[in-house]
C-alpha cells in the first residue's frame, strides 16, 4: 500500500480546461498559483499543470476575459473546468494579498471595488481615499482632495503613473482624479514602510499602472454625469505584431452650457486626456504616450454674497490656471530569470494666478525623468531587484505681491498668498538608486533593501546624500495566514517651489523618518479576508507650509496606529468590506506637542455591493472623528486699515464634529448587441450634525458659525461600453 | 467650484462692520503736534455714541502690532485716558490701545509706518438727502441706484437716504460707513445710500424692507488709506421734525437756537447724545467742562463719542450752544 501513496506525495498532474461563456475553448489562458505561472492553455483550451497534494487556489487569466479563482484539491482525477466571462471591466483584478512584495503594507484597488463602491463616482483614485489608514475628508470641504495617509501631510506622499510622478491628483483638489479609471490597469496604495523601489517620500505612495493588455478588437466606452463627459477607445493596429492604440479624454461641460455667476465669471473647466501607442502588453512591450490634465477658472476673491454691491464691484478677480503634460516612452521585458521596465519622460507642470487689481504668480517646472526598475530570480530561494530614478528639473517662479486680499487665494496660488516678490529659477538634479534581495521560500521571505537619494539642491554638501536601509519579511506558517513586518529609514526633500530663493528657503532641511509596520493576514475559505496592521512612524524636520509665511521645518513628528479590515467576496455577486482605524499623529512645533493636521483618532467604514442579475445595489457608511483645526481667540483691530487681525488659539486645539456619511447606489446594465449601457443613481447622505465643513467668522472674529455642506446629494450617471 | 457654491448659500452674519452695536472702538485718529501725538476715539457703548462710564484706556508704544496681544495688567502703559498727549516715540512704530469695560474689551493698533498726516485734513460735513421708497421686488442694484433721484431733506422710516461726504483728494483713501441702525448700500467712494430699517436684497432685488423704528441714527464715517485715518460723526433724523438744534453735525433736541445760545444740558436716553438742551436760567453763565473747546465754553458734542466726557459729567452743565451756520 505504501508504494501507492508515494507518487501522490510528490506533484501530481492536474488538467485544466478553460472555455468562454459559450463553451468555446479559451486559448492562451494562464494558469497561476501563488503568483507563479504554472502553464498556459493551448488551442483547445487545455493545460496540464503539476501541483503538490493539498488544496490550491488557481487563477485563470486570459486576454479579454475576467480572471477567475478556483479552488482545487490535489490529487484530482477529473479535469478542472472553468468558464470565463468576457471582460468589460477596466481594471485588472489583483489577487488580493497573494503577491509577495517588499511593500509590507499594501492596498490594491480592483475593478469591482472601483466601479461598484458607492460614493466614488467610478473613480478608482477616489476609492483610495476610502481605504484603511487614509484620513476621511469631508466631502466638498477645502481638504476633500487631500490624501493624508497614516497621519502624514498630503505633501508627504507621491503619486506615480507608470513610474512617472504626477504633480497633483485631483481636478480642483476635490472632484475627479486626473486620470480616468478606464486607463488604469492596477492601482495600489502603499501607506507606509514601502520597499526601496520608492523614495523621496515620508508619507505614502500611490502607484498606478496603465492598462496595457492588447485589445483583440476595438473596445471603448463613453460616459456622462452632471459635471463631465468623456470617452475612450482601445483598438489594435496590427494584430500579429500586438500593435495597438488607446485614446481617452474627459472634459467638464457646464461652461459650454453658459454657466456663469458673479462669483465665477468664468465657470470652472477641467480636462484630461491620454494618447498611447503600444506594442505588446504589460509584461513585454514598448510604447509612447502623452498625458495632459488642466484646470482653470476665474473667481471673485471676496465672498460676494456677504459684501456690499460696491465692494463686490471693486472686488479683485483671480484668474487661475493649472495643468500638466507628460510625454513619455517606456519599455517592458519579462524573461525567465529577469524582468523590468524602463521609462523616460518629460513632465511640464504649470500653475498661474493673477489678481485683477495687482499680484500674480507664475510657476513653471520642466522635469526630465529616467526610471529603470529591474528584477530577477537567480535561484529558487534568491531574487533581487534594483533600479534608478533620475530627475532633472528646471523650476521658474515669478511672484508679484498682491494686496491684503492675496491671502484669500492661498488655496490656488500659495506663493502669491505668501506675498514675497520673487523672480527666480531653480535647476535641480535628484538621483535615487536602490537595490534589494528576496531571500527564502515563498512561505518565509526576507527582503532587505537599500535606497540612496541624492539632491544637488541641498545647501550642505554633507547632507546631499541620504541613505535609506529597508527590510521587510513575510511568513506564512499556515495556508491562508501571513505575518508581515517591515521597517526602514525614509527621507523627503521639499518641492522645488519651497526652495526657490525669495518665495522659498533654499536651506530647508531634509525630512527624515524611521518607520516600522507589522501586520497579519488571514484568509478563510478563500473568500473571507481579515487583516490587522500596526505602525509607528517618527519624523525629524517635518515640513510646514503656512499660507501667509514661507515654508519651515518643525522639530519632530510621530504617528502611530492600528487598522483592522475585513473583506468577504463572492466575485461578480457580492462583496462586503469593512475597516476601522485608530491612530494618533502629533508634531513638535515651536516647543509644543500639537496634533497634526491629519490626526484623525478613529475612522471606519462598511461597504456592501450586491449584483442581482443586471442590477447592482450598493451601500457605504463611513464614520470619522473630527480633524483638528485652530480656533481663534479674539482679534486685534488695525485702525490704520480698518481690519481685524485674528488671534489664533493653541495650534489645532479644537476639533471638527464627528463625520458620518452614507452613500447608496443603484445601477442597471442593459446588454445590447455589441455594447452595453449602464445607468447609475447615487444618493449621498450626511446628517446635519456632520455637515459642518469648516468654521467661518464675522468681520471682527467675535462670532463664529459653520459652512455647511449638503445633507442630501443625488447623482446620476450613464456609461456605454462596446 | 462646489465649495464656492456652498459659501454662497450661507446666511450672512447678523452684525457686520457697518453696525455700531454693542460696545466697540469704531475708529481711532492720531493727530501730530510739536509736543507729541494726541489720539481721538470713536466709541460706541451698548449701541449708543455716548457712555455714562468711561472704560479703562491704556496706551502703549510697540515695535509690532502683535505685541499688544500679550500686554496684561503687569505691563505699564505709556499713557492712560481718552486723549492723552503721547510724546513722539523713538523707534516704536505702532501705537496700541487696550480698552476695557466691565463686560468687554478691545485691543486696537495703529501703525505709524505711513506718511505723517491723515489721509484727509478733515472730513467735510455729511450731507443728507432723501430718495426712493423701496418696495418688494424693486431693483436696487448698484446700477439702478445710480440713476435714482434724491431731494434735500431727511428720510422717512421707509425711505432711502443718500449720505454724501465731499471728497478731499489729498491721498488715496476709502470711506467706511457705520451707523447705530439701518442698512448701508454704498454707491461710490464718497456716497452711500442708507435705509433706516432692515433692507434685504437678493441679486439686487428687494426681498425684505422693514421700516426703521428709531427717530434718528448716529453715523460715523472713517477714512483709511495712504496715511493716518480720520473720522467724523454725524446724526441723521428719520421722519418728522422735532425741536432742537444742529451743532457740529450732531442733533441736540430741545432748544431751537438760531444763534449762539446758553443752554443747560439734561439727561435724555432717547437723544443721539444722551442729552437734550433746555433754556438756561436767566443770568446763568456757561461753564467750562470737559466738552467745552474754548474760553467761551462752546459745547463740542464730539466729546461724548471720543470719551473726553461721559454723559454723567455733562448732565446739568451750562454751555454755549452754537448751532451749525451760526456765528460763534
Amino acid at each position: 500500500m505504501i508504494w501507492w501513496w508515494l507518487p501522490l506525495a510528490a506533484a501530481a498532474p492536474v488538467t485544466v480546461v478553460v472555455q468562454d461563456s459559450e463553451g468555446r475553448p479559451a486559448p492562451a489562458a494562464e494558469v497561476r498559483a501563488d503568483g507563479a505561472l504554472l502553464g498556459t492553455t493551448g488551442p483547445r483550451g487545455r493545460a496540464v499543470v503539476d501541483l503538490p497534494e493539498g488544496t490550491h487556489t488557481l487563477v485563470l487569466d486570459a486576454p479579454d476575459y475576467r480572471p477567475v479563482l478556483v479552488e482545487v484539491d490535489v490529487p484530482r482525477r477529473r479535469p478542472v473546468r472553468v468558464a470565463l466571462a468576457a471582460s468589460d471591466a477596466d481594471l485588472e483584478i489583483v489577487v488580493e494579498g497573494r503577491r509577495v512584495t517588499p511593500h509590507a503594507s499594501r492596498h490594491a484597488v480592483d475593478a469591482e471595488q472601483a466601479m461598484e463602491t458607492p460614493g466614488t463616482l467610478d473613480d478608482a483614485v477616489r476609492l483610495v481615499q476610502a481605504l484603511p489608514g487614509v484620513t476621511v475628508q469631508r466631502e466638498y470641504s477645502p481638504t476633500s482632495g487631500d490624501l493624508s495617509v497614516r497621519g502624514s501631510s498630503p505633501g508627504d506622499s507621491r503619486y506615480f503613473l507608470d513610474g512617472i510622478e504626477i504633480p497633483y491628483l485631483y481636478h480642483f483638489n476635490q472632484y475627479a482624479s486626473v486620470f480616468p479609471t478606464s486607463q488604469i490597469g492596477t492601482l495600489e496604495l502603499l501607506p507606509s514602510t514601502f520597499g526601496a523601489s520608492y523614495g523621496d517620500a515620508v508619507g505614502a505612495v500611490v502607484d498606478a499602472r496603465s492598462r496595457l493588455e492588447v485589445p483583440q478588437r476595438p473596445r471603448g466606452s463613453a460616459h456622462l454625469n452632471f459635471v463631465m463627459a468623456g470617452g475612450d477607445v482601445r483598438a489594435p493596429l496590427s494584430v500579429g505584431d500586438d500593435l495597438w492604440v488607446s485614446v481617452s479624454g474627459r472634459r467638464s461641460y457646464q461652461d459650454l452650457a453658459g454657466e456663469q455667476t458673479t462669483q465665477y465669471p468664468v465657470w470652472p473647466v477641467f480636462h484630461d486626456y491620454v494618447v498611447r501607442v503600444e506594442q505588446g502588453d504589460e509584461r513585454q512591450g514598448t510604447g509612447a504616450f502623452v498625458m495632459s490634465a488642466g484646470d482653470s477658472y476665474q473667481r471673485a476673491v471676496a465672498e460676494l454674497d456677504v459684501v456690499s454691491d460696491l465692494e463686490a464691484e471693486q472686488s479683485a478677480t483671480l484668474a487661475y490656471r493649472e495643468g500638466f503634460d507628460i510625454y513619455g516612452v517606456h519599455h517592458r521585458f519579462h524573461g525567465d530569470a529577469t524582468w523590468g521596465r524602463v521609462v523616460g519622460a518629460v513632465v511640464r507642470h504649470h500653475r498661474s494666478g493673477s489678481l485683477s487689481d495687482r499680484g500674480a504668480e507664475d510657476l513653471t517646472a520642466w522635469t526630465g525623468v529616467l526610471r529603470a526598475d529591474l528584477g530577477g530570480r537567480g535561484h529558487e530561494l534568491v531574487g533581487w531587484d534594483a533600479g534608478v530614478e533620475l530627475r532633472a528639473s528646471d523650476t521658474t517662479l515669478s511672484v508679484t505681491p498682491g494686496g491684503p486680499d492675496a491671502v484669500r487665494v492661498a488655496e490656488e496660488v500659495p506663493a502669491l498668498a505668501r506675498g514675497q516678490a520673487t523672480e527666480a529659477v531653480l535647476l535641480r538634479r535628484q538621483l535615487g538608486l536602490y537595490g534589494g534581495l528576496r531571500l527564502g521560500p515563498s512561505d518565509l521571505v526576507i527582503m532587505p533593501g537599500l535606497r540612496v537619494e541624492g539632491d544637488d539642491a541641498v545647501v550642505s554638501a554633507v547632507d546631499r546624500w541620504q541613505v535609506g536601509p529597508r527590510v521587510s519579511a513575510r511568513w506564512s506558517p499556515l495556508e491562508g495566514t501571513a505575518l508581515r513586518l517591515a521597517g526602514g529609514r525614509y527621507t523627503q526633500r521639499p518641492d522645488s517651489e519651497f526652495l526657490v530663493p525669495g518665495a522659498g528657503d533654499p536651506a530647508l532641511p531634509t525630512t527624515t523618518s524611521w518607520q516600522v509596520a507589522g501586520g497579519w493576514d488571514q484568509t478563510v475559505a478563500g473568500r473571507l479576508q481579515l487583516a490587522f496592521d500596526a505602525y509607528l512612524k517618527r519624523e525629524a524636520a517635518p515640513l510646514f507650509t503656512p499660507i501667509d509665511a514661507p515654508a519651515r521645518a518643525g522639530a519632530a513628528g510621530e504617528a502611530r496606529g492600528v487598522e483592522l479590515s475585513t473583506r468577504y467576496r463572492l466575485r461578480e455577486r457580492l462583496f462586503l468590506w469593512g475597516w476601522v482605524a485608530v491612530q494618533r499623529t502629533e508634531v513638535l512645533l515651536d516647543g509644543l506637542v500639537t496634533p497634526a493636521d491629519g490626526d484623525q483618532r478613529v475612522s471606519g467604514g462598511i461597504v456592501a455591493s450586491w449584483d442581482v442579475g443586471r442590477t447592482n445595489l450598493g451601500a457605504r457608511y463611513r464614520l470619522a472623528t473630527g480633524l483638528p483645526f485652530t480656533q481663534l481667540e479674539g482679534s486685534l483691530y488695525d485702525a490704520g486699515t480698518d481690519r481685524w487681525l485674528a488671534q489664533p488659539g493653541p495650534p489645532n486645539g479644537a476639533r471638527l464634529p464627528t463625520y458620518h456619511k452614507v452613500d447608496l447606489r443603484l445601477a442597471y446594465t442593459w446588454q445590447l448587441p455589441g455594447w452595453s449601457l449602464t445607468a447609475s443613481a447615487e444618493v449621498w447622505l450626511v446628517p446635519r450634525t456632520s455637515a459642518q465643513l469648516y468654521p467661518r467668522w464675522n468681520y471682527d472674529y467675535s462670532q463664529q458659525d459653520w459652512v455647511v455642506g449638503p445633507t442630501v446629494l443625488p447623482l446620476l450617471g450613464l456609461r456605454a461600453r462596446f | 467650484m462646489f465649495l464656492a457654491l456652498l459659501i454662497a448659500c450661507q446666511e450672512p452674519f447678523d452684525v457686520d462692520r457697518h453696525d455700531l452695536v454693542g460696545t466697540r472702538v469704531a475708529a481711532l485718529e492720531l493727530e501730530g503736534t510739536p509736543a507729541g501725538w494726541r489720539p481721538r476715539l470713536a466709541v460706541v457703548r451698548n449701541g449708543r455714541a455716548w457712555s455714562d462710564e468711561r472704560p479703562e484706556l491704556r496706551w502703549y508704544w510697540l515695535d509690532d502690532a502683535e505685541e499688544l496681544a500679550w500686554v496684561d495688567d503687569d505691563t505699564t502703559p505709556d499713557a492712560t485716558g481718552p486723549a492723552p498727549l503721547l510724546p513722539r516715540p523713538a523707534p516704536a512704530p505702532v501705537l496700541g490701545l487696550w480698552a476695557r469695560w466691565p463686560d468687554h474689551e478691545q485691543r486696537s493698533t495703529l501703525s505709524l509706518t505711513v506718511p505723517d498726516g491723515p489721509v484727509v485734513a478733515r472730513l467735510a460735513p455729511m450731507s443728507v438727502s432723501s430718495g426712493h421708497t423701496p418696495a418688494i421686488g424693486d431693483d436696487l442694484s448698484l446700477a439702478a441706484r445710480r440713476g435714482l433721484p434724491t431731494h434735500p431733506g431727511s428720510p422717512g422710516p421707509d425711505t432711502l437716504a443718500r449720505l454724501r461726504v465731499a471728497p478731499l483728494p489729498l491721498r488715496d483713501h476709502t470711506l467706511r460707513w457705520m451707523a447705530t441702525s439701518g442698512t448701508f448700500l454704498e454707491l461710490d467712494d464718497h456716497v452711500t445710500d442708507w435705509f433706516p430699517g432692515d433692507l434685504l436684497l437678493d441679486d439686487g432685488l428687494v426681498e425684505e424692507a422693514e421700516p426703521g423704528v428709531a427717530p434718528w441714527a448716529t453715523v460715523v464715517v472713517l477714512a483709511v488709506g495712504d496715511g493716518l485715518p480720520v473720522f467724523a460723526a454725524a446724526d441723521v433724523l428719520v421722519g418728522g421734525t422735532s425741536e432742537g438744534s444742529w451743532t457740529a453735525g450732531r442733533w441736540l433736541p430741545g432748544v431751537r437756537a438760531a444763534t449762539a445760545t446758553v443752554v443747560r444740558l439734561v439727561r435724555d436716553d432717547d437723544a443721539p447724545l444722551g442729552l437734550r438742551s433746555e433754556p438756561a436760567p436767566a443770568g446763568a453763565a456757561p461753564e467750562s467742562t470737559c466738552a467745552t473747546i474754548d474760553p467761551q465754553a462752546r459745547f463740542d458734542p464730539g466729546a461724548l463719542i471720543d470719551l473726553r466726557c461721559t454723559r454723567t459729567e455733562l448732565e446739568g452743565a451750562t454751555v454755549w450752544l452754537v448751532p451749525d451756520g451760526a456765528t460763534p
